[in-house]
């Protein structure tokens, strides 16, 4: 398995490349007093084949940055990269199909539409841009989301972690330069969402998966390769390789 | 409490301001075309009363013959002798005396055509001011036999001026009249339409008689009405009676109330079938936003509000949505009454002059409004009441889908009895119980609609999701999701629909029977006939035109027909009069015993095989029947057994023109020629019809399609008039649909994040109305082929020919599928609106 997975990942890692970036990232939300400064000029790159993890207090702008990385939330100054493509240029018919074809997302809850089966939901993206699913590609997708068996269902006949394994089948089937997940396991019990997590941990490992995941769990965060600190909306802190009890402690700081 | 439930009713109404815009829109239009309908019919019966009592109010007492026809309230009485009038006038009560003549004329305008619109008559004019019901605007009255006198719109639109010579049909055009005044009839409101008046001695002319109308007498001052009228009966001979001036009016307001009613009666079952559907959409917007609110009923119960509370709040809510949008159904209803005064108007019929304010029917259009909407919300209110409290800390609210087993099963058994009830009752061809059997089809696809609408829209929206994938795909699984909810937005448009295609298929039927039938009972090559307004209205072809014809080239016949009305058995009749030396070469009414040729001699008719069996008659049987004041002991010589084109009694000219008063007018000439000279004769008959704008020469194929095809203007003013029930169901698709993708909205949240554009969002949900659309659609296509078939079953003896027309009922279907579409526009451009990220976190 591993070396089929190896023969379609396309980049090596050793000529890592960015794949998303942001220069002096500012987001303002409303004007005078009341103006919330929820980025507050956020410079930070997203390295291929890496697994970010996104955390801070509530407020600190986590969601934001990633809503404004993803082409959800336009910035208010300063620049966001897909690879080498600038959002603030792109119209929103432009922004739709970035987002088709170079990311994936997996959101925290109501991450399917009810009236597809598991399979038609993992290919929503490809069929939307008419692209034809590579069928090798799709069945090792679909497995190693041990999704293999329950592929005809739909949503409302999954558990919440089966649904959850579909949408991240759904974000990685179409080959995605970037992985945005928002809190993925906020609505998991601890044992799916340590599944979930090993699913992501494994895309990033066997085809070279590019993740970035907001979430506040310190023991998600540790499955990433690289943990970035926010707070008032700026980055403070930045930890590589890190393990549940750097981050808890790290994040205790936060209340101090 | 109740206070407080009154309160969260006002906030609903208030707090979503979209849903109740579109429920109120479909009360709005249903009441507005209910009250338009009866501002209408107030209006002209307003202004027709009111002249009709203004014209005539100085009439005290009318004299006219005892005998009379009546038919839909209208009594058609014989003409009686002007001799009487010198007995009148000796009556010394009576002050003055005038008589009444009237009959068909018809002006020709400047441009050498009829004018159009309005009823063409001609009064005598009377010369004692107070008994006439016209005055002069300018000009003079008419005197001599070659004066005439026109209403002020006629004068108008005929581009006459004083002193012009005219045409007056039937004369011809050797007889010209001249123009020496304008007229109004002598009431404030109603223009006079197409009305002439002419000297007593010009009246004779035209009418070819001097026998009069009526004779109206002023009384003298001190003696009232009964008094003159007691007098002036004793003077009478037999078969002529007197009644009073109110009477008169009254008789004659009636007449005309009974064209209104007729009108009013047929507009109000159009406004019943649109406000029906808009009770469909009414229930099914409660429904929606009921199910949608579960969570915030549950709420209430789970803090202690009652069930009975919770149904309170609901049907408030709809007290309130159906007070508010009742009363500006009503406004709109004044609104719309008004413009269809002014279109008639426009059109050159005159109904009324001012707007009448009918406080029954604008009350009744408040109450019911009101009503039908608290109907509507009751049974969803009753289902908010039963939502548990446990329901508030469930995350997802639906409606229930109903597609239970007993369900289909009560739909299946409707459907299978009313299959049945038309099986039996097919071979006798009984109307009730076809019409029972319909009604049992309706009722069994109205019950069983939740059940069949998921299959129904997975196949209907099979072609979009083989040829838009993915577009097309999700559009037909959301058609698909709410059965109950597609399946009664769909019923409002399948009701319009149904009733729009048994209408074509019916009046195809009566198209090609018509059609079919005229063609199989006239022989002849050429048809000269006259249009059928004239012919309403007593005009006809000049007799000598006969003889003109007959001496065009290739001619080898001509076979006159003429009809007056009669009366035998108590009931009025037509009658025709042939030419029994041409008749059997021209006509094949499929003569069955004796022959036409008979009607050469004295005292005989034929009769049509229907009405013979009806009335028990046979060849050398007799009958005695009415025709103008005269009646007739006349013996069967022929029976016929089709009536399409001569009518079921036929009497030869002679019979006809001693017995009929007045002058003798042909309403059909039928004329053979050589095969080869056909279109030569055609062209030069054409040019002998030249002074006479009312009359046409056509082939016998394009006269008999022509009589076919007068279905079609009834068809399409139904069409018309059921369009409004359609336009009330397509605002329910919108309405669903906008509902529904608020319900959705963190679904195309999603949507939209994972790359769908908004184009594919807004396609989706245009294509998902157009699902909908097209069930309605197909569902009623296949109720309304149905039903139109049956209609035809039971009306084939009289039209035999089915011909089910079937670009017509694609052509419905190609439309409801675009009307859906249309309608999903709105909501498609609404969802396509919608910010990604603050759908995502909607609740």
């Amino acid at each position: 398995m591993t070396e089929q997975a190896a023969g379609v990942v396309g980049v090596p890692r050793a000529q890592r490349s960015v794949a998303a970036r942001a220069i002096e990232a500012r987001k303002i939300y409303g004007t005078g007093e009341t103006a919330v400064h929820a980025l507050g000029g956020v410079d930070i790159g997203f390295n291929r084949g890496q697994f970010t993890a996104i955390m801070g207090p509530s407020g600190s702008g986590k969601s934001t940055l990633m809503h404004c990385m993803a082409g959800l939330d336009p910035l208010t100054s300063g620049q966001a990269f897909i690879g080498d493509t600038e959002l603030s240029g792109l119209s929103d018919q432009n922004l739709t199909l970035l987002r088709r074809d170079k990311l994936g997302f997996i959101f925290q809850s109501f991450n399917l539409v009810p009236t597809l089966t598991a399979i038609e939901n993992m290919l929503l993206p490809l069929r939307l841009a008419g692209r034809d699913p590579d069928a090798d590609w799709v069945e090792l997708i679909v497995t190693t989301v041990g999704m293999a068996n329950r592929r005809d269902h739909r949503p409302n006949e999954l558990s919440g972690g089966q649904q959850q394994r579909v949408a991240v089948a759904r974000a990685l089937v179409g080959r995605p330069e970037l992985v945005f997940a928002d809190e993925p396991t906020g609505n998991l019990d601890r044992k799916t969402g340590v599944e979930i997590l090993a699913f992501m941990r494994d895309a990033v490992n066997r085809f070279d998966q590019t993740i970035v995941m907001v979430t506040h769990d310190p023991n998600a965060a540790s499955y990433a390769d690289r943990v970035v600190f926010l707070a008032d909306g700026k980055i403070v802190d930045e930890m590589l390789e890190p393990d549940a009890d750097r981050v808890i402690d790290r994040m205790k700081r936060f209340g101090e | 409490m109740k206070g407080s439930m009154l309160t969260i009713a006002v906030r609903g109404v208030r707090n979503n301001p979209f849903r109740f815009v579109a429920t109120g829109l479909a009360i709005v239009l249903g009441i507005g075309f209910f009250v338009g309908t009866s501002v209408l019919t107030a209006s002209v019966s307003q202004t027709l009363n009111s002249s009709v009592t203004q014209a005539f109010s100085n009439v005290d007492a009318a004299v006219q013959s005892s005998s009379f026809i009546e038919a839909q309230g209208f009594k058609i009485r014989p003409r009686i002798s002007r001799d009487l009038i010198p007995k009148i006038e000796a009556v010394p009560q009576a002050a003055a005396v005038a008589p009444f003549v009237t009959g068909y004329a018809q002006v020709v305008g400047s441009d050498g055509k009829v004018l159009s619109g309005g009823s063409p008559s001609a009064f005598a004019w009377i010369s004692q001011k107070r008994l006439n019901p016209l005055h002069l605007v300018s000009g003079h009255a008419p005197a001599g036999e070659n004066q005439l006198v026109v209403d002020q719109g006629s004068f108008v639109d005929g581009h006459f001026h004083l002193g012009q010579k005219v045409r007056l049909l039937p004369l011809g055009a050797d007889q010209l009249f001249t123009v020496v005044g304008v007229m109004e009839y002598k009431s404030s409101n109603q223009e006079a339409q197409r009305l002439v008046a002419l000297s007593q001695a010009g009246a004779a002319r035209v009418f070819a008689t001097t026998e009069v109308n009526q004779v109206f007498v002023a009384a003298r001052s001190g003696t009232t009405d009964s008094q003159l009228v007691a007098a002036v009966a004793k003077v009478l001979p037999k078969g002529v009676e007197t009644e009073t001036g109110a009477q008169f009016r009254t008789d004659l307001q009636n007449a005309l109330g009974s064209i209104v009613s007729f009108i009013s009666t047929a507009l109000r079952i159009f406004a019943a079938v649109a406000l029906i559907v808009g009770a469909f959409i009414i229930y099914n917007t409660f429904s929606i936003t009921v199910a949608q609110r579960t969570r915030e009923m549950a709420l209430l119960r789970a803090i202690g509000a009652t069930r009975r509370q919770v149904t309170r709040s609901v049907v408030a809510e709809s007290l309130v949505i159906g007070v508010v949008s009742s009363i500006a159904g009503t406004l709109f209803g004044l609104l719309l009454g008004w413009l269809a005064l002014l279109l008639f108007a426009s059109l050159g019929v005159r109904l009324g002059t001012s707007i009448a304010l009918p406080a029954g029917g604008l009350i009744a259009g408040v109450l019911l409004g009101t009503l039908i909407t608290l109907l509507a919300a009751v049974i969803p209110a009753r289902r908010a009441a039963r939502t548990p409290p446990i329901a508030a800390l469930r995350a997802v609210a639906a409606d229930v889908v109903g597609s239970s087993r007993a369900r289909a099963t009560v739909g299946t058994c409707l459907v299978a009895a009313g299959v049945a009830v038309v099986g039996l009752s097919i071979g006798s061809a009984a109307p009730r119980p076809l019409l029972a059997g319909g009604i049992l089809l309706l009722a069994g696809v109205l019950t069983a609609g939740p059940v069949i609408a998921r299959p129904l829209a997975m196949v209907v929206g099979a072609p979009m999701a083989r040829f838009r994938d993915p577009v097309g795909d999700l559009a037909r699984q959301n058609a698909a999701r709410n059965p109950r909810r597609t399946s009664t937005t769909a019923a409002a448009l399948m009701i319009g629909v149904t009733l729009v295609a048994a209408a074509t298929v019916f009046a195809s039927t009566l198209r090609s029977s018509l059609k079919e039938q005229t063609s199989g009972q006239i022989k002849t090559s050429l048809v000269v006939s006259v249009d059928s307004s004239a012919a309403v209205a007593g005009g006809g072809l000049d007799p000598n035109l006969e003889g003109t014809i007959g001496q065009v080239p290739g001619v080898t016949l001509v076979s006159p027909l003429r009809t007056s009305i009669g009366e035998q058995g108590g009931s009025l009749i037509s009658v025709s009069g042939i030419n029994p030396a041409t008749a059997s070469r021209a006509f094949d009414p499929g003569v069955d015993a004796g022959s036409l040729d008979a009607l050469a001699h004295n005292g005989t008719v034929a009769v049509s095989g229907g009405t013979a069996r009806a009335k028990g008659l046979r060849v050398g049987s007799s009958v005695r029947l009415q025709l103008s004041q005269k009646t007739l002991d006349l013996k069967v010589v022929a029976l016929y057994e089709h009536n399409q084109v001569m009518g079921n009694w036929v009497v030869g000219n002679g019979v006809f023109d001693a017995t009929v008063s007045g002058r003798p007018l042909d309403s059909l000439i039928l004329v053979n020629t050589v095969p080869s000279d056909t279109a030569r004769a055609e062209g030069s008959i054409a040019g002998l019809l030249s002074d006479n704008p009312t009359a046409t020469v056509q082939t016998a194929a394009a006269y008999a399609k022509a009589q076919g095809d007068q279905v079609n203007t009834l068809l399409y003013v139904m069409y018309g008039l059921l369009g409004f029930s359609v336009l009330v169901a397509l605002i329910g698709i919108v309405n669903t649909l906008a509902l529904s993708i608020f319900e959705r909205t963190r679904e195309i949240g999603l949507l939209r994040a994972v790359g769908m554009t908004r184009r594919q969002l807004a396609s989706t949900i245009r294509y998902e109305a157009g699902i909908v659309g097209l069930i309605g659609t197909i569902l009623g296509l296949g109720l309304g082929i149905i039903f139109g078939w049956l209609a035809s079953v039971a009306a084939r003896k009289t039209f035999p020919v089915f011909v089910m027309p079937w670009s017509s009922l694609v052509l419905i279907a190609v439309v409801g599928l675009l009307c859906g579409i249309v309608a999903g526009v709105l909501p498609a451009r609404r969802a396509a609106k919608f910010n990604v990220l603050a759908a995502i976190a909607s609740e």
